[in-house]
């Protein structure tokens, strides 16, 4: 009976426009736009801009002895003087750190001088890889002969690396007394660096409404007021910091307005003539005044964007923030003033589009780049969700927003929903058809989960409804948060492999990591076994969290941000630079987090096979096993075939899916009861970005049927393939495996795949609705989806270029396909096709 | 079609799969449960191991990885000896063989293959085994209007199994639906439908030797169960489909005598038609049977948009785009 169900392939937008060799996947983008995109296409690789890090290093070398933070507004205003300006053909939304019209990435000597000229090495020798960024011959001799000198020693990395105690420094950089950051062992993973801050997002709209005006007035008054002389002895750099700050933005927007000007003197394209004096018109405005227009905010907002990008590397990126919120009130105006259409605010976004699109984050070295492949970034733009009063608020703008996001192949802006119980049918049935285009985009994330989230964590009711998505599915508080420290991974892979090896790592010649836990043949009961994997687990969530002490601790003395610090609520209260949020700041939520970096679900299937092989129906021994693992499977296919079967997470078996919880409700407890000082919470949370490719890189073969150096699997998800039951089950499974009751319990991240046939038509929209809701009733924290077919993926590896602009979703964020490592796109196509009937 | 092997199973009933997240079968996110064994024969049946009302084992050679990586099977195993392996040991192809003139179905062998190369079509499953399996979809029909489908083979042989089934989901606040080609006893109908809301029943052709010569059966007792059901469970919906097969009942002449059949019941809401698509032919290579399968195409767009507007205007709706 169930024979004659429409199962023909049918494809999404973005795999419909490729066939067709179309630009535009949906709707319409005008020509502008196109040229623009087009140009920035066909540069190529991202190339590294070094000037900010010249200008930095120039200025920090006048400025030895200060106050950090003093320093660092000092070197942004110098920065603002001296960086080369550049207005390119078409360009509304002006500014950019660079001299080229196409991708580029900073880079932060501060951070990682001390390995970069290793690292500019490295990625000269990769050079033609899809990941590698270009360093030309005159890149690498700044980087040798201006960056590194001065950095060599002093720079965070290597001070974070030897500030380490012994056993941490052991468990995440090895043995080699050499390595001074640049390799990571993988047994766990640190990210602080990679990045001055962990994700992050800035009032923006506090800089649309004050100005930067506004805001060095209230850092001249809070000067003004100063009378203790403890305060003037630390507050007092601070306020005169971000004095400065405010001054170096306006100056270089003042720049840019100058330039404008000469160019539309001297072109004789009338047309252009007239753009061009209305960029000057409003840079010479914005962003030291309030925005006036909803351009003026657009443009306003770049700057901001940009000159936080120039201030610090923020891993994760600065994220954009609510923006159909706070471009809301300027918009509104001109709408009903007649100074815009949609179709205009359209092409607007649409350039700030471009402009984020350009901006590539890399580490400078292509060891740490593998974590976050295809050039990832995610300035999250968070639209709908509910307004402080607790009511809807999606508005007008939402649905520009939306829209904008749709007629180019890019993966640019990270889009987020907020979604909700009262999210209107209307705006979800809208993104429900964004979400079918199959670019990845929009992720949804669940104030059902969030809102909870922040209340329990102290923050009253009304400030936790006005939350803004950050990273990959995380989310900030952009007044209240003040943990600004890159966190720590857990690497489970890892600890599967050292529970069976007795705390040794197969992949570093044996080396003890971890403890000392037994070896599993002298396990009798599946408790015991279960038993060493927690000690492992502890062990190794301990490592992570002394890291994180141990970042927080070193930071003040390395890095400041005094714009970022100077949009913030508590720290412009308290004249304290962010990044000294270790001695807690007031009234701040100063929340951690570790991350479980992949291989969750290959733990739960791990544990699972032991029990159900050896214990329960007793088909295996631990000798067997072992030897079938330490031989990674090689003449032992029946072994394999009995672990690849055996019970899989995301199947709806309660008992497998309880190992998750009990997982989760472990690592949760420890957490709980090692809170950090000021009861503030250390956040235990499920998220790969894509490290669970390169922890897959160092984990031996695991008792789930995994080969050795396979990719682990990824977030909150079941493995790859195992889940075979169709999207319901797998998100109920999901749902019990995971622990809410802890405070501790932060985002967990979430894929799901489907082939558009599963989505088709309006019938599948409102499906796909329905998902959603049931997602959010549930109490997921975020999804994402892929919705593309297996086919596309495949096509697109033999012909690279006819897929050029094919977008995938990746993790927290999205990347074209073709700029992924192989084993990147492998993992992404062995990703379960949740099947419909 | 004889129906030797009705039987009013209770409370266990074979099961062949449950299939969650299905999006054809009823209103909302549903879960389809199909029961094995059917009364008809339909030639372009792409569900072989539906047929029968009887556990049968499946073997899927692509899966079997030979004698010498594994052979669990044939080591005291099956007390039929009814698997073998060609080559063994070395030989490229050590893979094994049934012997299906010797196998009975027992299932011994299917616990010890690890790969799951050995395995049985038809599960005995108790109500609350099968409730407890399609439960893991309540929240998505809280969000959705859905429920459960019970399909098959032909669902309504086993009737006291699915009365047990759709009653005590009912019981448990679960909208319930059923597919069925209706070719059983008046009984099994009258049993089972106080149990279902949405009744998707199958009018494949309108002539009756048509319909026996492709389906095994004529549609005289069809025609009349189905009258019967409009006019015995006038608050029951019914939804009349025609699986679209070209050469068979792509006609208009087909889809205007359903329309008239169906129209004078205001309980029948609607008419489907599913376009045939083929696949799975793989089953029957699995069951170890070879059945002559014609070639069967799919209908073409402009057929079915032709069809289903002769439909649309019948039910006085706009054509919608599909
Ligand atoms: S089902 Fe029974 S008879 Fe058939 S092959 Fe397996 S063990 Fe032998
Ligand atoms: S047990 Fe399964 S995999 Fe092993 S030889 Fe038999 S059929 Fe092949």
């Amino acid at each position: 009976m169930n024979m004659a169900t429409e199962t023909a392939q049918l494809l999404s937008a973005q795999e419909q426009a490729i066939v067709d060799g179309k630009k535009v996947l949906h709707g319409t983008a005008t020509d502008r736009v196109l040229r623009m995109f087009d140009a920035i296409r066909s540069y190529g690789p991202p190339r590294v801009a070094l000037e900010r890090a010249v200008y930095f290093t120039e200025s920090f070398k006048t400025s030895e002895g200060q106050p950090l933070v003093l320093r660092w507004a000092k070197a942004l205003k110098h920065i603002a003087e001296n960086i080369s300006v550049a207005i390119f053909d078409d360009e509304l939304i002006v500014g950019r750190p660079n001299t080229w019209f196409g991708r580029y990435t900073l880079v932060f000597p501060e951070l990682d001088g001390s390995i970069m000229k290793a690292g500019a090495e490295a990625f000269i020798a990769a050079k033609g890889a899809p990941d590698a960024v270009t360093v030309t011959e005159e890149d690498k001799k700044i980087i040798d002969e201006v960056l590194f000198p001065y950095w060599n020693g002093k720079d965070f990395t290597p001070n974070f690396v030897k500030a380490l105690p012994p056993e941490s420094r052991h468990m995440n950089f090895g043995s080699d007394p050499e390595n001074i950051g640049i390799k990571q062992t993988f047994v766990i993973v640190n990210t602080s660096t990679m990045r001055h801050s962990q994700n992050w997002v800035i009032d923006f709209g506090k800089m649309l409404t004050r100005g930067c005006k506004g805001m060095r007035e209230e850092a001249q008054a809070r000067l003004a007021a100063l009378e203790h002389p403890r305060d003037l002895a630390f507050k007092g750099p601070f306020y005169e910091a971000a004095i400065i700050a405010c001054d170096a933005l306006s100056l270089f927007a003042k720049r840019y307005s100058e330039l404008a000007g000469q160019m539309a003197a001297r072109t004789k394209d009338a047309r252009r003539k007239m753009e061009l004096e209305e960029i000057a018109a409003i840079c010479a405005w914005v962003p030291e005044n309030p925005a006036r227009t909803f351009r003026e905010a657009i443009q306003s907002q770049w700057f901001t964007q940009l000159f936080s990008r120039l201030e610090e590397m923020v891993g994760g990126d600065i994220n954009s923030g609510r923006m159909d919120q706070y471009f809301y009130p300027t918009y509104k105006r001109d709408l009903e003033e007649g100074r815009i259409t949609p179709e205009e605010a359209q092409e607007l976004f649409q350039c700030l589009w471009l402009n984020v699109m350009q901006c590539i984050q890399s580490q400078m070295s292509p060891a740490l780049a593998k974590g976050r492949e295809g050039f990832s970034h995610h300035e999250t733009v968070t639209i709908g969700g509910q307004t402080p009063e607790g009511l809807d608020a999606t508005n007008e703008l939402s649905y520009v927003l939306l829209e904008s996001t749709r007629p180019l192949p890019c993966s640019y802006p990270e889009l987020g929903v907020r979604i909700h119980a009262n999210t209107p049918d209307k705006f979800l049935h809208a993104v429900a058809e964004v979400i079918k285009d199959g670019k990845g985009s929009p992720k949804l994330l669940n104030d059902e989960f969030m809102v909870p989230w922040f209340m329990s964590n102290g923050i009253v009711m009304k400030e936790a409804l006005d939350y803004a998505i950050s990273g990959c599915s995380e989310s900030r508080l952009p007044n209240r948060e003040t943990h600004k420290t890159g966190n720590s991974g857990i690497n489970y892979g890892a600890v599967m492999e050292m529970t069976l090896r007795d705390g040794r790592m197969k992949i570093h010649n044996d080396e003890l990591f971890g403890l000392k836990t037994g070896d599993p043949r002298t396990f009798k009961t599946y408790d015991d076994f279960w038993n060493a994997f927690k000690m492992q687990l502890e062990n190794v969530i301990r490592h992570c969290m002394i890291q994180v002490y141990t970042a927080v601790a070193l930071k003040p003395r390395y890095i400041a941000a005094p714009l970022a610090s100077l949009l913030h609520d508590l720290a412009m209260e308290h004249g304290r630079d962010l990044h000294t949020h270790g001695d807690y700041i007031p009234g701040g939520l100063d929340a951690a987090c570790i991350d479980g970096l992949g291989g969750f679900a290959t733990c739960i299937d791990s544990l699972a096979a032991v029990k159900h092989l050896i214990y329960d129906t007793k088909k295996l021994t631990w000798d067997q096993l072992l030897d079938a693992l330490e031989k990674n499977w090689e003449g032992k296919e029946a072994i394999r075939q009995m672990c690849l079967n055996a019970p899989k997470y995301g199947n709806g078996i309660e008992w497998v899916d309880a190992i998750g919880y009990e997982i989760q409700r472990f690592v949760m407890e420890y957490a709980h009861n090692h809170p950090k000082p000021h009861g503030q919470s250390f956040n235990m949370r499920i998220i790969p970005i894509t490290f669970h490719n390169p922890c897959g890189k160092v984990t031996m073969a695991t008792p789930n049927g995994r080969p050795a150096g396979e990719f682990l699997s990824d977030g909150i998800v079941p493995s790859h393939g195992c889940d075979t039951k169709g999207p319901t089950v797998t998100l109920q499974s999901i749902a019990r495996a995971t622990c809410h009751i802890y405070k501790e319990h932060r985002e967990d991240l979430l894929n799901m795949k489907m082939a558009p046939a599963n989505v088709a038509g309006e019938e599948g929209t409102r499906r796909l609705m329905q998902l959603i809701r049931a997602w959010s009733s549930q109490k997921h924290a975020h999804i994402q989806f892929n919705i593309l077919n297996k086919q596309s993926l495949l096509d697109a590896q033999k012909n690279p270029e006819k897929y050029r602009d094919l977008v995938v979703r990746v993790a927290g964020y999205c990347a074209y396909f073709v700029d992924l490592s192989p084993s990147q796109q492998a993992e992404i196509i062995a990703r379960t096709e949740e099947q419909m009937g | 079609m004889s129906n030797q092997h009705v039987s009013t199973r209770a409370p266990t009933g074979l099961v062949l799969n449950i299939q969650h997240f299905c999006t054809h079968d009823g209103p909302g996110i549903r879960t389809t449960v199909f029961l094995k064994g059917c009364s008809l024969r339909c030639k372009w049946c792409s569900n072989p191991e539906s047929i029968h009302l009887k556990p049968e084992l499946a073997y899927n050679p692509r899966k079997c990885i030979g004698e010498k990586e594994c052979g669990f099977c044939l080591k005291d195993v099956c007390p039929e000896s009814a698997l073998y392996a060609v080559g063994s040991g070395d030989r490229p192809d050590d893979k094994v063989r049934v012997n299906w003139d010797l196998c009975t179905n027992c299932g011994r062998c299917v616990p010890v293959c690890p790969t799951h190369a050995l395995t049985l079509f038809g599960q005995e499953m108790t109500v609350d085994q099968v409730l407890e399996e399609v439960e893991q979809d309540g929240s998505f029909y809280r969000e959705s209007g859905g429920g459960m489908t019970v399909s098959g083979g032909e669902c309504l042989l086993q009737a006291d199994f699915l009365a047990a089934l759709l009653a005590e989901a009912h019981r448990r606040g679960i909208n319930t639906a059923i597919e069925t080609a209706s070719n059983v006893p008046w009984d099994f109908m009258a049993k089972v439908l106080p149990h279902v809301d949405t009744v998707l029943h199958d009018i494949k052709l309108t002539d009756p030797e048509r319909h026996k010569r492709w389906c095994g059966a004529d549609n005289t007792r069809i025609r009349a169960n189905l009258k019967r059901a409009y006019e015995t469970f006038p608050d029951t919906k019914f939804i009349a489909r025609t699986p679209v097969i070209p050469g068979v009942n792509d006609d208009e002449e087909h889809i205007r005598a359903t329309l008239a059949f169906i129209k004078p019941y205001k309980n029948v809401i609607d008419y489907e038609l599913l376009p045939y698509h083929r696949f799975g032919e793989g089953k029957y290579e699995f069951l170890g049977a070879v059945y002559e399968m014609q070639d069967f195409t799919s209908p073409s767009p402009e057929t079915l948009k032709r069809l289903r507007e002769i439909i649309d205007e019948a039910f006085g709706r706009p054509t919608q785009a599909r």
